[in-house]
């Protein structure tokens, strides 16, 4: 029998341990719902709002209405796009595409925005640092894990510090991810604009001198993160340099030269005898060199393609496109000593270098020629013998405001990713040489190409990527993998080297 | 009375157990359906019935690579004619060119059966692309850029620098010859942009007919 009464009275009794109970559920649950969701805290100021993130495919995508309310945004929808109006501009959320549009101008984000029935728009996690500094007079920065704070973008900036040598200023702009600013010469400054890619404006080291750099200001109202150093009564050149590890930027400012001699000096300063080969944090033009040392040397670069965890192609056979091209750079390396040629190899040993790494070791020395070894493969095995690369991204690109001056002294002042671009004529002859002699070894009538090659971009010197046959290939694959004929093959680079040389 | 105790604390426990597995099993439901969303898209040409949608037939020409040939000679690539639903959507047409360009040459369904492999039969042209190719997604900007974004399993069977310009090649001259919607294209891999397609060729840029 049940008896009602009874069972309120156990209830009754029992209530401090059903209390109890239910409790301990609840934190469990709160703290597996933790587990699951990842908690999105935005500080204002003194002002903390907590939302929850949810994980899709790896990525952490936000709730747009709850940045809304904690950003101060509108939204409006319309059909399958979203309208976000900011206090400076809108932009628009484009359902199920990775892509935001501010204007004519078009915003990839790392992940497809979605639109759930349930709860509405979501967007990924870098929308936050892409998009809405477009539209916001304030900007969100991660401090850590889910973390952000909001910051008027004018605490946004880099860490500027100068190092005075005797020769020349060196103003370091050191940044907390890789920045690409874009560097313009005026008349009585330096712009140097770093657009989104800005951090703590926490003070900024002017140098101890004012003759060569009078001075560096930040307006922090333009909102585009833009420094200005201003010149000194003795300046002469600047020289940049975009270095990754850790990301900064680099401009050595020079004094005016007195006479040539003087000029001379100043530009063999740089150099320093790195062992470029493994090296990490590349030697580039790291300032602190010391002065008075010997111009740079003057060699040719062999880069052996791939390396380490990129093995490149693998034939059947066992051969392997990362062994192959070391081998046969070493033997192209003694074929230029033995012509009297200096030379030096980016890798030495079977190590990932990354193509920047690659290209700072041509932009290091005072290099006549710069060529990497790589291996062709296509889907056809017809497809047969070697093909010489020239990089012409340049040609493809829009002209960008800092490359108008006409000046002779371009070539020290243009962008890292822009070195080759005054180049192009040579790297075609050089790619002419070499394409004619490996011809002979492989009686082919190949013509080489010009196609945009990330690694060939920044390379200030002549510059070419050689596929020294096809692995693909019956015939090309006995050639590259034979001894005899892998010596012959560096015979003819070398040659064709030094006849570009000559 | 101790045992009804023990029954009505067991049928509470169950109950929040059951309760909060729901809400679990109905958070992760919702998951996989967003997780499934793009994939949806990204193959919406199978799952949309184009015939449905079509205004009739379109013949289009494909760009195939001719075995030996190199870019610099005029006969580098060979054009296919394929016919391909007409609907008013450019980028669904876009989308039917590409997956008709990634399932190789062969105008037949035998011979596209024996070219399957993606390899070379007597004769036969072979395919830039690994067999199974899919596209991930592709849409067309205002200004005339079609976006091309591939796997990252189908950029890892591109290897060297000829492969990487022939796929480029391949695919900008099959999308911009046929539409006018159309006039450069530019890559993206797993969604993002990548500084080369498959270690060599930058694709920072979008490519147009030379």
């Amino acid at each position: 029998m049940f008896y009602p009464e009874r069972s309120l009275s156990i209830l009754m009794k029992m209530r401090n341990r059903i209390f109890k109970a239910l409790l301990i559920m609840l934190v469990t649950g709160f703290c597996l719902s933790v587990l699951f969701a990842q908690q999105l805290v935005i500080r204002d100021g003194s002002r903390q709002t907590s939302m929850t993130a949810r994980v899709l495919e790896g990525k952490s995508y936000y709730r747009i209405i709850e940045l809304a309310s904690a950003l101060q945004f509108r939204i409006e929808e319309k059909g399958n796009s979203l309208e976000i109006i900011g206090d400076r501009g809108s932009l628009t959320v484009i359902q199920e595409r990775p892509l935001v549009r501010s204007g004519s101008q078009y915003i990839l984000l790392s992940a497809p925005a979605v639109k759930l029935r349930s709860t509405g728009w979501w967007v990924p996690v870098d929308f936050l640092e892409k998009g809405l500094p477009n539209i916001l007079s304030r900007k969100l920065v991660n401090t850590g894990g889910n973390t952000y704070r909001i910051e008027s973008l004018n605490q946004n900036l880099v860490r500027v510090e100068t190092v005075d040598y005797p020769d020349h200023v060196s103003v370091v702009f050191r940044a907390s991810k890789q920045v690409s600013p874009r560097i313009r010469e005026f008349n009585d400054f330096i712009e140097i604009r770093f657009d989104k890619y800005i951090v703590d404006l926490d003070d900024i080291e002017n140098p101890s001198t004012i003759d060569v750099v009078s001075g560096i200001t930040f307006d922090p109202n333009d909102g585009l993160g833009t420094f200005r150093v201003s010149k000194g009564n003795r300046y002469g050149r600047y020289r940049e340099y975009v270095l990754s590890n850790p990301p900064r930027v680099v401009i050595d400012f020079f004094e005016k030269p007195q006479d040539r001699q003087q000029e001379e000096r100043i530009a063999g300063s740089d150099a320093a005898v790195p062992d470029a080969s493994i090296s990490e944090d590349i030697p580039g033009a790291a300032p602190g060199v010391p002065v008075g040392s010997p111009p740079r040397e003057e060699v040719v670069v062999i880069d052996p393609g791939h390396g380490g965890i990129d093995s490149g192609l693998e034939a059947s056979g066992g051969a392997v496109e990362k062994n192959l091209t070391l081998a046969l750079a070493r033997l192209v390396e003694q074929q230029l000593q033995a012509r009297g040629i200096k030379a030096r190899i980016t890798r030495n040993r079977d190590v990932y270098l990354t193509p920047d790494q690659r290209s700072s070791v041509a932009n290091f020395y005072s290099t006549r020629a710069f060529v990497s070894l790589h291996i062709g493969g296509s889907p056809s095995s017809e497809t047969q013998g070697p093909v010489v690369y020239v990089d012409n991204s340049y040609e493809n690109q829009a002209e960008s405001p800092a490359d108008d001056t006409g000046n002779p002294d371009d070539a020290l002042m243009i962008p890292w990713d822009q070195g080759q671009k005054p180049w192009l004529g040579k790297s075609r002859e050089l790619a002419g040489s070499l394409q004619g002699y490996l011809n002979r070894l492989f009686l082919s009538e190949n013509r080489s190409l010009e196609i945009p090659i990330s690694l060939l971009e920044p390379i200030n010197a002549p510059a070419v990527l050689i596929e020294t046959g096809f692995l693909t290939n019956e015939v090309d694959r006995e050639f590259l993998v034979t001894a005899g004929y892998q010596e012959e093959m560096a015979k003819l680079i070398a040659e064709g080297i030094a006849a570009f040389l000559r | 009375m101790k045992e009804k105790r023990l029954i009505i604390f067991g049928i509470l426990l169950i109950f929040i157990a059951v309760v909060f597995a729901y809400y679990l099993i109905m958070q992760e439901r919702e998951r996989h359906m967003v997780l499934q969303e793009p994939d949806s898209s990204a193959e919406d040409l199978e799952t949309t019935d184009l015939k449905q949608q079509s205004e009739g037939e379109q013949t289009v020409q494909l760009f195939f690579y001719n075995p030996g040939k190199f870019p610099a000679d005029p006969d580098f690539l060979l054009p296919e004619e394929r016919i391909i639903y007409q609907i008013s959507d450019p980028t669904l047409m876009a989308r039917q060119v590409m997956q008709e360009l990634f399932r190789g040459p062969g105008q037949d369904a035998a011979s596209r059966a024996e070219t399957q492999e993606g390899i070379t039969s007597a004769g036969r042209t072979p395919s830039a692309f690994p067999s199974g190719t899919r596209l991930r997604q592709l849409f067309i900007l205002s200004d005339g850029t079609a976006v091309v974004d591939l796997y990252g399993s189908t950029v890892n069977n591109i290897e060297g620098a000829f492969h990487e310009l022939l796929a480029i090649q391949s695919v900008t001259r099959s999308l911009v010859i046929n539409f006018e919607e159309i006039n450069q294209v530019r890559f993206l891999v797993e969604g993002k942009e990548q500084e080369t397609l498959a270690g060599h060729v930058s694709i920072s840029h979008p490519f147009r007919l030379e």
